[in-house]
C-alpha cells in the first residue's frame, strides 16, 4: 500500500469553492440556505426518533 | 499551463445512473478532506473537449481515477468505456513528460481486476473499495492524510448520508434535472458538500 498524500492546504470556505466552480453569489446563498434547512430537518428527525425510542423504553420498563 | 489549484481533485469516474451513490461518496470524501472535486461535467463551451479536459486536469493537484466500470456497455453497439483509462493515460503521460507535483490514484471495486484490464499499471497499487460506495470513503482515508486534522470515518459517513438522502433529491428537484451527472447538479452538490463539511467535521464547526 502506498503512503497517503499529505494535504496541507487549509479548508476552503464555501465562497472560495463556489467561486472556483463558477457558481454565482445568489445561487451560493441559496445553497447555503438549503444546507442549513437540511441540517435542521435532520436534527428535528433525530430528536423525534430519540424521543420515540425513550417513550418505548419507558413503556416496556 | 495553468497553475494547479492545490485544493482540487480531478475526478475521473463513469457517469452512469448505477454509479450515483459512488459519485456522491467521492464528493463527500473529497470535501471532508478540505478538497474540491472537479469533473468534466463542468465543461461547457466551444473549445475542443480534449483541450478542456486537459486544462481541467492541469488545474488540479490530485486526480482520482475509478476504473471499476471499464466494461462492455449493454446498449448497442456494445462497446467498452474508454474514457476513464484514456484520461488516466493523459495524466500519466503528462506527469512523465513534465514531472510535476500532481498525485494520481487509481480506484477499483475488485482486487486483481486492474491487473487484467490494464496490466501496464502492474506495480501500481489501486485503492480497492469493494461493492458498496461506503468503501470509497475508507479508501480515500487510505489515499489522503491531512497535516492538521483527519476527518473521522463517522464524519465522512455522515456527510455521505446527508448528500445521498437529502441533498441529492433536493438538488434534482430544484434544478429540474433528471440526473446528478450534469454541470448544475454537480456544482450545487460540491458547494453543498463544502457547507455540510463545515457543519459535520468537528474541527471546522467554529470556522
Amino acid at each position: 500500500m502506498r503512503k497517503p498524500a499529505i494535504v496541507d492546504t487549509p479548508y476552503p470556505t464555501v465562497w472560495e469553492t463556489a467561486k472556483k466552480m463558477g457558481v454565482s453569489k445568489k445561487r451560493t446563498l441559496e445553497l447555503i440556505k438549503l444546507a442549513h434547512e437540511i441540517h435542521a430537518r435532520r436534527e428535528e428527525k433525530r430528536k423525534t426518533e430519540l424521543a420515540a425510542a425513550r417513550k418505548k423504553r419507558l413503556k416496556t420498563a | 499551463m495553468l497553475h494547479a489549484q492545490r485544493d482540487s481533485v480531478f475526478l475521473n469516474i463513469p457517469y452512469d445512473p448505477i454509479y450515483e451513490g459512488h459519485f456522491l461518496a467521492y464528493i463527500a470524501g473529497i470535501a471532508a478532506f478540505g478538497l474540491d472535486p472537479r469533473a468534466t461535467l463542468e465543461l461547457t463551451g466551444g473549445e475542443r473537449r480534449l483541450d478542456r479536459i486537459f486544462k481541467l486536469m492541469e488545474a488540479c493537484r490530485y486526480s482520482f481515477h475509478d476504473l471499476s466500470l471499464v466494461k462492455l456497455d449493454r446498449k448497442r453497439p456494445a462497446t467498452p468505456r474508454f474514457n476513464m483509462p484514456f484520461e488516466l493515460g493523459l495524466v500519466v503521460g503528462w506527469q512523465k513528460a513534465a514531472p510535476s507535483t500532481h498525485d494520481w490514484f487509481v480506484f477499483e471495486s475488485s482486487r486483481h481486476r486492474l491487473q487484467k484490464s490494464l496490466s501496464d499499471l502492474n506495480g501500481t497499487d489501486p485503492f480497492v473499495y469493494g461493492p458498496a460506495p461506503e468503501g470509497i470513503l475508507r479508501e480515500i482515508r487510505n489515499a489522503l492524510a491531512r497535516h492538521d486534522m483527519q476527518p473521522t470515518a463517522q464524519e465522512m459517513q455522515h456527510l455521505f448520508e446527508v448528500l445521498k438522502e437529502d441533498a441529492a433529491p433536493d438538488i434534482l428537484k430544484k434544478t429540474g434535472a433528471s440526473s446528478l451527472f450534469g454541470a448544475r447538479p454537480f456544482k450545487g452538490l460540491v458547494v453543498l458538500a463544502r457547507e455540510f463539511a463545515k457543519i459535520s467535521v468537528a474541527g471546522l464547526k467554529s470556522s
